[in-house]
C-alpha cells in the first residue's frame, strides 16, 4: 500500500489497526502521551500522614507519591540517580527517608539527596548533591483527593486538562458527604492487551454491554444484588459525552432518574439510607447547578488517556481504573474501590462486597472484556490484519445536534461511537507526525 | 475430633476430589460440598515495608467476597454459553498440598493447603495461580464434608489475568 494516510480518520469512522500492534507507535505514545497527559496516581485518602507513599507508574516510567514532611504530595521518579535503583520497592508504606538498596544514596521526603556513602573518600566532597535529588515530576495536582501528575514542565493546569469533564466529575465528587476514601488495597492483573482498547471502551463503549456481557443480563440480578446496576434503568434516556482532551462519559441520564431510583433502592434497605440519598441529593443542590444536582450520578468514563471511573449511583462503589501500558500487546489493569467516607455502614459493606463482584479482576463483567481484549490485540498482529482498520462509523455524521442546551461537552446517542473518535482524535492529536508513517 | 492418619487421609481425599470437580466444571455438584452460610473470600495483597506480607483485612479490597448465592449466580453464568471469558471452557488443572489439619473446639476443622492452578485457554493463553487455602470443614448430616469457609490468598500481586475461576 505504501501510502502515508493518517491513522485516524475521524470523519471516516476509520481507526488504523496498526496503532495498537506497532511498536514504534508505542514508544511514541509513550513520549507524546504518556509523558505529557495528566496521569493519574491515586488517592490523598491512601497518604493521609507526613512521609506516607504510595507506589505507582506513569506509563512505564515507576513513580513514588510521597507525602513530605511539610504535608505536601510530590511525586518522583521511583529510580536512584546515581545508577538506576528503585528507591522504593513497597507498594505503600511510610517513611521519612528512602535508600537506595544498591549503593546507599538516600532521599528525603521532598526528594534531597541527603546521603551518599564514602562522599568524602569516594568523591572528596566534590558531588553536588543539589544535581542529584529524585526526578520530580514538575505538575502535581489533586482534584477532590484524585491525585495527577504530568512530566511535562509546559503542561496547562489540572482544571485545564479536564476541561467540561470537571463539570460533571464535580457530581461524583461533591456527592460524598465525608469526601472519597478508597478501600485499602488495590486489585492488579496483566492482560495481553492494548491499553487504548481498555481506555476507549470507557469512554464510550455502550454497544458492546448488551453482547459482551450478555450472560450478566441472564441472572436474576435482584436476588444476587438489591441494587445491582442491571437492576436499573431499563427505558431510561442515556446520553454519551464528549470533551476535547479526548475525555468521554457514558450514560449520563439528566431528568433527575437516577436519584429517584437510589430512593427506590434506599427504601428497601431502611430510613437511614433514604436519609443518606436525600443528603446527598441536598449536598448537590447547595453546592452545583440543578442540572448537575439532577444528574445524581455519571455510569462510565475515561479521562484521557488511561484513567476510568464507573459511579452508577450513592448506593454502590466507585470504581478507579488505571490501564498502564505494557508494550504494544500487552497492559496492566490497577483498580481501587472508592467509597464515601460517610456511607452509613451497610452502604460501605455492599459497596465492598459488590466491586469485586463485578467490574474487577475477578468480576463477572470483567472477565468477559478481558476475552475480547486479548483477541483484538492478537489478531491485529498480522502483516494482513494491521493494513485494515477498525470500524467507529456507528451513528456517524447523525450527531449533528450534538449539543445539549445548558450541558457542557459534546452530546450524542447512547449507542454511537463519537466517544470513541473523541478518544482517537486527541490520540492524534498528541501523536502528530507519530500517527502518520507510510504505511507497510 | 482427634487429628490421625486415617483422618488426614480423609480430609486429602475429599480435597482431591473437590478440585477434580473444578477441573471437570461440575460446578453444581461442587456447589453441593459449601455450606449454605459460607464466606468465600479471597483478600488482595500488596507488599508492604516490615513483614511484606500485605493482606487486606476485612475491611479491605477482595478479590472475591461472595456468598452462596453470587457463588450460584457466577455457576448459573459460565453455564449461560454467553459467558464469553470460559466459552469454550478452559482447561484447568489443580494441584493440592502441603494439607494441615487442626482440630477446633466446635467439632470442626481448620484445613490449610497449598493450591497450584495451571489455566490452558484458547490457542496459547496460560495462567498461573499459585497461593494457600484456609478452610474450615465441618462434618454434614451423612456423615461427609462440608466447606464451611474458605480463605485463599494468593501469592502474586500482579495476577496474570482476570480470573474466571474457582479456588
Amino acid at each position: 500500500m505504501n501510502k502515508s494516510q493518517a491513522d485516524v480518520r475521524v470523519d471516516a469512522g476509520l481507526v488504523s489497526r496498526r496503532i495498537f500492534f506497532d511498536p514504534e507507535v508505542y514508544q511514541e505514545e509513550l513520549a507524546r502521551i504518556f509523558a505529557k497527559c495528566w496521569l493519574f496516581l491515586g488517592h490523598e485518602s491512601q497518604i493521609p500522614n507526613a512521609g506516607d507513599y504510595i507506589a505507582g507508574y506513569m506509563g512505564e516510567d515507576p513513580v513514588v507519591t510521597w507525602r513530605g514532611e511539610d504535608g505536601k504530595v510530590r511525586v518522583f521518579l521511583n529510580s536512584c540517580r546515581h545508577r538506576g535503583m528503585k528507591v522504593c520497592r513497597t507498594d505503600c508504606g511510610n517513611a521519612k527517608r528512602m535508600q537506595c538498596s544498591f549503593h546507599g544514596w538516600t532521599y528525603s521526603t521532598n526528594g534531597d539527596l541527603v546521603g551518599v556513602p564514602s562522599l568524602r573518600e569516594g568523591y572528596r566532597n566534590e558531588l553536588d548533591r543539589a544535581q542529584w535529588g529524585l526526578l520530580r515530576a514538575p505538575k502535581v495536582a489533586s482534584y477532590g483527593g484524585l491525585v495527577f501528575a504530568s512530566w511535562d514542565e509546559g503542561a496547562g493546569s489540572l482544571d485545564d486538562y479536564l476541561g467540561d469533564l470537571r463539570w460533571y466529575v464535580d457530581v461524583l465528587i461533591e456527592r460524598q458527604l465525608g469526601g472519597l476514601e478508597f478501600l485499602p488495597g488495590q486489585q492488579r492483573y496483566a492482560l495481553k492487551a492494548n491499553w487504548k482498547i481498555a481506555g476507549e471502551n470507557f469512554a464510550g463503549d455502550t454497544y458492546h454491554l448488551g453482547h459482551s456481557h450478555a450472560s450478566l443480563f441472564k441472572l436474576d440480578v435482584r436476588q444476587i444484588n438489591p441494587i445491582n446496576p442491571l437492576a436499573y434503568g431499563k427505558g431510561l434516556l442515556y446520553n454519551n459525552v464528549s470533551f476535547a482532551n479526548g475525555h468521554g462519559l457514558t450514560g449520563l441520564v439528566t431528568g433527575g432518574e437516577r436519584f429517584e431510583l437510589d430512593l427506590k433502592l434506599a427504601a428497601e434497605l431502611g430510613p437511614e439510607v433514604v436519609e443518606y440519598v436525600r443528603e446527598c441529593r441536598h449536598r448537590l443542590e447547595t453546592r452545583l447547578s440543578p442540572r448537575q444536582a439532577a444528574l445524581h450520578a455519571l455510569a462510565f468514563g475515561n479521562v484521557f488517556p488511561n484513567f476510568s471511573l464507573n459511579d452508577f449511583s450513592a448506593l454502590r462503589p466507585i470504581g478507579i481504573y488505571l490501564w498502564h501500558p505494557r508494550g504494544p500487546g500487552a497492559l496492566e489493569s490497577w483498580q481501587w474501590c472508592a467509597i464515601d467516607a460517610q456511607a452509613p455502614q451497610v452502604i460501605k459493606d455492599i459497596c465492598r462486597i459488590d466491586f469485586p463482584r463485578t467490574q474487577a479482576v475477578a468480576g463477572i463483567a470483567a472477565q468477559d472484556d478481558t476475552e475480547n481484549f486479548e483477541q483484538v490485540t492478537e489478531a491485529t498482529r498480522g502483516v494482513i490484519g494491521r493494513q485494515l482498520d477498525f470500524n467507529y462509523q456507528m451513528n456517524l455524521g447523525n450527531d449533528a445536534a450534538a449539543t445539549k442546551e445548558g450541558y457542557p461537552g459534546k452530546f450524542a446517542p447512547y449507542v454511537s461511537e463519537t466517544n470513541q473518535l473523541g478518544f482517537y482524535r486527541r490520540w492524534a492529536q498528541l501523536m502528530g507526525d507519530g500517527a502518520q508513517r507510510p504505511r507497510t | 475430633m482427634t487429628v490421625n492418619a486415617d483422618l488426614q487421609h480423609e480430609v486429602e481425599q475429599f480435597l482431591y476430589s473437590e478440585v477434580q470437580l473444578l477441573s471437570e466444571r461440575r460446578y453444581r455438584e461442587w456447589l453441593d460440598l459449601l455450606a449454605e452460610d459460607i464466606r468465600y473470600w479471597m483478600p488482595v495483597r500488596e507488599t508492604r515495608d516490615g513483614d511484606g506480607n500485605g493482606i487486606a483485612g476485612p475491611e479491605g479490597l477482595a478479590i472475591f467476597d461472595d456468598d452462596k448465592t453470587f457463588l450460584a449466580a457466577r455457576v448459573e453464568r459460565f453455564y449461560s454459553d454467553v459467558a464469553h471469558a470460559e466459552q469454550p471452557p478452559s482447561r484447568v488443572r489443580y494441584f493440592v498440598s502441603n494439607v494441615v489439619l487442626r482440630a477446633r473446639g466446635d467439632g470442626a476443622l481448620d484445613v490449610g493447603c497449598n493450591l497450584l492452578v495451571y489455566q490452558a485457554r484458547l490457542e496459547k493463553t496460560e495462567s498461573f495461580f499459585v497461593g494457600r487455602r484456609e478452610d474450615v470443614l465441618r462434618r454434614n448430616a451423612a456423615g461427609g464434608w462440608l466447606i464451611a469457609q474458605r480463605k485463599v490468598v494468593l501469592d502474586q500481586v500482579l495476577l496474570p489475568r482476570s480470573i474466571s475461576l474457582f479456588f
